[in-house]
C-alpha cells in the first residue's frame, strides 16, 4: 500500500503513468477512433484520389499534406494516411513487446528462483549458459535468421503469414531477454536464502515448493517489477530498429519502423513524414523509462516513506 | 568541579513522512564533570542516541531541529558552523560506536586509522609522529603495536572496540560519548572493555557520557545515571541511589527487568507495566524417571574449511566435537556459552537443520540423525520441534502477513483449512499476548518484543513437544526481554513444553532453566542441576564466566 502511495506521490511517474496508459487506450481503441476519424490504415489514398501526391509521389499540400481531412499528412508514394498508420503501428509495437516481456518476466522469475534457491551444479550450468546468451551477437542473429525463418518455413513467391513474422520476433526477444532478470532474481534470491525467515520456514516444516512461492517470491515483486517497466520500452525500440533494417514486421502490417525508415528515404524532400513516427517512439519509450524509474524508486523503502 | 559537556534544555525532532516534526528528545539537561562517568539509560526509541549524537552536532540540519544548548568545553555546539564541530569532533569530543566492524574502515589498516584521527587535528604532525601515537595508543589499549598494520576484520569483536576506543581517545579529548559500547559482546569481554574505558577515562581526566538500555552494565559502571523515556529524562541521581532505593517506578522497572544471579529463579521479571510483580516461587521441575524426550550422543560437526592457495585438501574447520546432551520431559535444558562455543550449530543439529558429522540425534526413541539431508524426516520431526530465533527482525518474512506467519506450520503439519488456521492464529495471537485484530498486519508494524511474540506464536502453532529457543532475548532491551521471559516461562508450565534454552547471558539461563550445559570452543565443559552449576561450579571456566557476569 505503501509503494502505491509513494507512487502517487511522484509527479513525474503519475504523469508517465497517464501517458503509458494513454497510449494502450489508444492502442486499443484504435479500430474504433479510425472509423470514427474515416479512414483506415492501409488504403492507398493518395493514389485513388487525384490532386493529393505529385507525380514524384510527393504530398501536394505543404508540411506533409497535413490537412482537416488527413491529420497528420499522407505517406509519401503509397499515400497511406499517417494518423492512422502511427495508431495500427502502436498495436504492432505493443504487440510484440507486451507478449516479449510477459515471456521474459516469467522465464526469468522461474529461473533466477529456482537456480538461485537450489545453488550448486544447477548455477553453474546456468551462469554458463547465461554467459553464452549474452556473449550472441543478437542484431546479428535476427538479421541473419529472417531469411532462414523465409526460405525454410515460407514457400517461394508466397509472402511469410503475419502471425509467423511477429511469434519468430517475440521468441527471439524472450529467448535473449531473460538473461538478466534471471541474473539479478538469482543474486537476490541468494542472498534472501541465508536470510533468517527462510530457516524459520525450513525449520517449522515447509516444503521447497512453500518456500519458494510463498517466502520467497513476495520479496523479489520488486526487482521483477522494475525490470519489467524498463525491459518494454526496450523490446519497442529494438522492434522498431528490426522493421527499419527490414527484419521485422513487413507490409503490409503499419509499423513504426518502417515508417521511420520510408522517411529517411523522402527526409529531404518531405522532412514532416519522419517527425510523426520519431517524435512517437520517443515520447512512448520516454513515458515507459519514467514509470520504470517511478516505480523503482516506490519500491525502495529507503526513499519511500 | 566544572562541567566540560553541559546540555541545557535539548529538544531535537525530526522531520518525518510528509514534513510532520517527530519529537526524539524534549527538555532535556544534563552535566558531565571532567573524570565523570554519566549513564543515560532507556529503552529503545527513549531517544538517548539522539542526545549522544546531538552532543556532537552529528545530526542532519536539513532534516532535524535542535532547540536549547550543548556545550563541550565552553564551546556552543547547537548552531555551531560545520567548520568549527569539526575543529571539536575528534579533538574535544569523541565517540565510541556501538559496531565497531560498521565504524573502522574495511579497506585502512587500525594503524592508519589511528594516525590518521590523530593528524586530523594536529596539522604539524608527520607521519612518523602519526605513526608512533597509534602505536602507543594501541598498546594502552592491550593490543600489541606490531598489529598496527592488521585491518579491522582481522581482530575479534573485543578487539575492534578496543581499537575504537584507542580512535576515540587519541586526541585525548574533553569529553567521550559511548553509545552502547559492548552491547554486542560476551559478558566476559564486554566487562574487560569496559574497565579500559573506565580506567583510561580516570587517567585522562575525561567525561564519559555512557549511553546503554542495560541497567545492570550502567550501575557497574557509572557514577550516575540519567534515566530517558519518551525523550524526557524521567530522574536523575547517583546510580548506586537508582539501583537501590529508585523514585520513579520506571527505573525501578528497568532495574528489575534484568534477572541477575541473586534473582529468585523463575520467578516474574518487573515490566514496564508491572514494577513489582507478585511472584510464587517456581521450583524447578522435577525429575522423572524414563527415557528422554531428546537425546544428542557424540555429537561432532565439521564445517568445510577455507581453501586457500595451496592444492592440498583444506583441514576441515570443527564446530562442535563429541557433546552429549539429555532434554528431559517437561524440563528447560540452557545450554550457555560464548559467541563461537558452538551452541547454536548444537541446538540446528537437534532441530535437524545441521547434520553431524558424526553421532546421534535421537528423539523420542528415534534416531534422526539425517533429518537434515532427509525431507521427510525433517519434515516428521519439525512436527514436535519448533525452533524460536534469535533476531525478530530477520525471522519474521517482511513480506507475509502475521497470519500468513503464523500459520506456515500449520499448513505444513496439518489439513486445517483456511478458516480453522485463521481461528487457531488468533487463538495463538492471543496467548502471546497480541490483539487478534493484527492478523493482516506486517511484521514492521510491530516493535522488536511483538515481533519475538510472533515468532514464539509460530513456533507452538503445531502444539510441538519440544521448542529450541536460540538466544530469543539477546536482541531485545531489558524491559522487553523480562516480558518475553515473562511469557515463555509462563506458556512452558501452561503447555506442559520442554524447552532447551540457548544463550551467552548465565542470569538468563539461571532464571529460566531447570538444568544447565556449558560450552566453550565446541566442548561441553560442564552440564547439570541448575543449582548445581551455579552453586558449585566445577570447571574454571564456568567460575570466570560467573565472575563476570552482573
Amino acid at each position: 500500500m505503501s509503494t502505491i502511495r509513494a507512487l502517487r506521490a511522484d509527479r513525474t511517474g503519475m504523469a508517465a503513468l497517464c501517458a503509458v496508459l494513454l497510449f494502450v487506450v489508444l492502442a486499443l481503441a484504435a479500430p474504433l477512433i479510425t472509423a470514427l476519424y474515416g479512414k483506415n490504415a492501409t488504403e492507398h489514398y493518395g493514389q485513388n484520389a487525384p490532386g493529393l501526391l505529385s507525380p514524384e509521389g510527393l504530398p501536394v499540400l505543404p508540411n506533409g499534406g497535413i490537412s482537416g481531412e488527413f491529420w497528420f499528412g499522407l505517406e509519401p508514394g503509397l499515400g497511406r494516411d499517417v494518423f492512422a498508420q502511427l495508431l495500427y503501428g502502436m498495436r504492432t509495437s505493443l504487440v510484440v513487446a507486451v507478449a516479449a516481456t510477459a515471456v521474459i518476466a516469467l522465464l526469468g522469475t522461474v529461473l533466477g528462483l529456482v537456480v538461485g534457491y537450489l545453488g550448486g551444479l544447477a548455477e553453474r550450468a546456468f551462469t554458463f549458459v547465461c554467459n553464452v546468451l549474452l556473449a550472441f551477437p543478437t542484431l546479428l542473429l535476427l538479421l541473419a535468421l529472417s531469411p532462414v525463418v523465409k526460405t525454410r518455413f515460407v514457400d517461394p513467391g508466397e509472402n511469410e503469414p503475419v502471425w509467423m513474422q511477429f511469434t519468430v520476433l517475440i521468441l527471439v526477444f524472450a529467448a535473449f531477454g531473460w538473461v538478466p532478470l534471471a541474473m539479478v532474481l538469482r543474486t537476490t534470491v541468494k542472498s534472501l536464502r541465508e536470510r533468517e525467515f527462510i530457516e524459520a520456514a525450513r525449520a517449522s516444516g515447509a516444503s521447497r515448493w512453500h518456500i519458494l512461492v510463498r517466502e520467497l517470491l513476495p520479496n523479489i515483486w520488486a526487482p521483477i517489477l522494475v525490470n519489467v517497466t524498463l525491459t518494454l520500452p526496450g523490446i519497442v525500440t529494438a522492434e522498431a530498429a528490426l522493421s527499419y533494417l527490414g527484419v521485422g514486421i513487413d507490409e503490409p502490417v503499419p509499423d513504426w519502423g518502417r515508417m521511420i525508415s520510408r522517411g529517411a528515404e523522402v527526409f529531404y524532400d518531405d522532412p514532416t513524414y519522419m517527425v510523426f513516427p520519431g517524435v512517437t517512439i520517443l515520447v512512448f519509450v520516454l513515458a515507459f523509462n519514467l514509470l520504470g524509474d517511478a516505480v523503482r524508486d516506490a519500491l525502495d523503502p529507503r526513499t519511500a516513506h | 568541579m566544572s562541567a566540560v559537556l553541559r546540555i541545557r534544555d535539548l529538544s531535537v525532532s525530526f522531520t518525518g513522512a510528509r514534513g510532520a516534526l517527530v519529537r526524539a528528545v524534549e527538555g532535556v539537561s544534563l552535566e558531565v564533570a571532567a573524570g565523570e562517568v554519566l549513564g543515560l539509560v532507556g529503552e529503545s526509541g527513549s531517544g538517548k542516541s539522539t542526545v549522544g549524537l546531538a552532543a556532537l552536532g552529528l545530526h542532519d540540519p536539513a532534516r532535524t531541529r535542535i532547540e536549547g544548548s550543548v556545550e563541550v568545553a565552553g564551546t556552543e555546539v547547537v548552531g555551531a558552523p560545520e567548520s568549527r564541530l569539526r575543529g571539536l569532533r575528534g579533538s574535544r569530543i569523541a565517540m565510541v560506536f556501538q559496531d565497531a566492524l560498521a565504524a573502522l574502515s574495511p579497506f585502512h589498516t587500525v594503524g592508519a586509522q589511528l594516525a590518521e584521527a590523530y593528524r586530523v587535528h594536529h596539522k604539524g604532525a608527520s607521519r612518523a609522529e602519526g605513526r608512533e601515537r597509534a602505536a602507543a595508543m594501541l598498546e594502552r589499549v592491550g593490543i600489541a603495536a606490531a598489529r598496527a598494520g592488521d585491518y579491522p576484520h582481522q581482530f575479534s569483536g573485543g578487539m575492534r572496540q578496543r581499537v575504537m576506543i584507542a580512535a576515540a581517545l587519541v586526541n585525548a579529548p574533553d569529553v567521550v560519548v559511548a553509545d552502547e559500547p559492548t552491547t554486542a559482546l560476551d559478558a566476559r569481554v564486554q566487562r574487560q572493555v569496559l574497565d579500559l574505558l573506565a580506567e583510561l577515562g580516570r587517567e585522562n581526566g575525561t567525561a564519559v557520557l555512557f549511553v546503554s538500555h542495560d541497567m545492570g552494565v550502567v550501575g557497574d559502571f557509572t557514577d550516575r545515571t540519567a534515566v530517558m523515556r519518551n525523550g524526557r529524562v524521567v530522574e536523575e541521581g547517583t546510580t548506586a541511589r537508582l539501583l537501590t532505593d529508585a523514585s520513579h517506578p520506571y527505573t525501578r522497572a528497568l532495574t528489575g527487568a534484568a534477572p541477575t544471579l541473586a534473582t529468585l529463579p523463575g520467578s516474574r521479571l518487573a515490566t514496564v507495566d508491572e514494577p513489582a510483580p507478585v511472584t510464587p516461587p517456581r521450583p524447578a521441575a522435577p525429575v522423572v524417571d524414563g527415557p528422554p524426550l531428546a537425546e544428542l550422543a557424540g555429537i561432532r560437526v565439521e564445517f568445510p574449511g577455507r581453501r586457500g592457495l595451496s592444492v592440498r585438501r583444506p583441514e576441515p574447520v570443527v564446530a562442535v566435537r563429541d557433546v552429549s546432551l539429555r532434554i528431559e520431559p517437561g524440563r528447560t535444558l540452557g545450554l550457555v556459552g560464548e559467541s563461537g562455543s558452538g551452541k547454536s550449530t548444537t541446538a540446528r543439529v537437534l532441530a535437524g537443520l545441521q547434520r553431524p558429522t558424526a553421532g546421534t540425534v535421537r528423539f523420542d526413541g528415534r534416531d534422526v540423525s539425517d533429518a537434515a539431508r532427509d525431507t521427510a524426516l525433517r519434515r516428521e520431526l519439525s512436527r514436535d520441534v519448533q525452533l524460536v530465533f534469535q533476531d525478530p527482525y530477520a525471522s519474521l518474512n517482511p513480506r507475509r502477513t502475521v497470519e500468513e506467519i503464523v500459520t506456515t506450520p500449520l499448513r505444513a503439519h496439518t489439513r486445517m483449512d483456511r478458516d480453522e488456521r485463521r481461528e487457531r492464529a488468533a487463538g495463538l495471537l492471543k496467548q502471546v499476548g497480541l490483539a487478534e485484530d493484527r492478523l493482516d498486519r506486517y511484521p514492521h508494524e510491530f516493535s522488536g518484543g511483538q515481533r519475538q511474540r510472533i515468532g514464539i506464536a509460530r513456533a507452538l502453532a503445531v502444539r510441538p513437544r519440544l521448542v529450541i529457543a536460540d538466544e530469543p532475548v539477546s536482541a531485545l532491551d531489558v524491559s522487553v526481554q523480562a516480558q518475553v521471559l515473562n511469557l515463555l516461562m509462563d506458556l512452558r508450565d501452561e503447555l506442559g513444553l520442554s524447552l532447551l534454552f540457548v544463550s551467552h547471558d548465565l542470569a538468563v539461563v539461571r532464571h529460566v532453566c531447570d538444568e544447565v550445559a556449558v560450552m566453550r570452543g565446541g566442548v561441553l565443559v560442564e552440564s547439570g542441576e541448575r543449582d548445581q552449576v551455579f552453586e558449585a561450579p566445577s570447571s574454571e571456566y564456568t567460575k570466570e564466566l560467573l565472575a563476570a557476569a552482573y
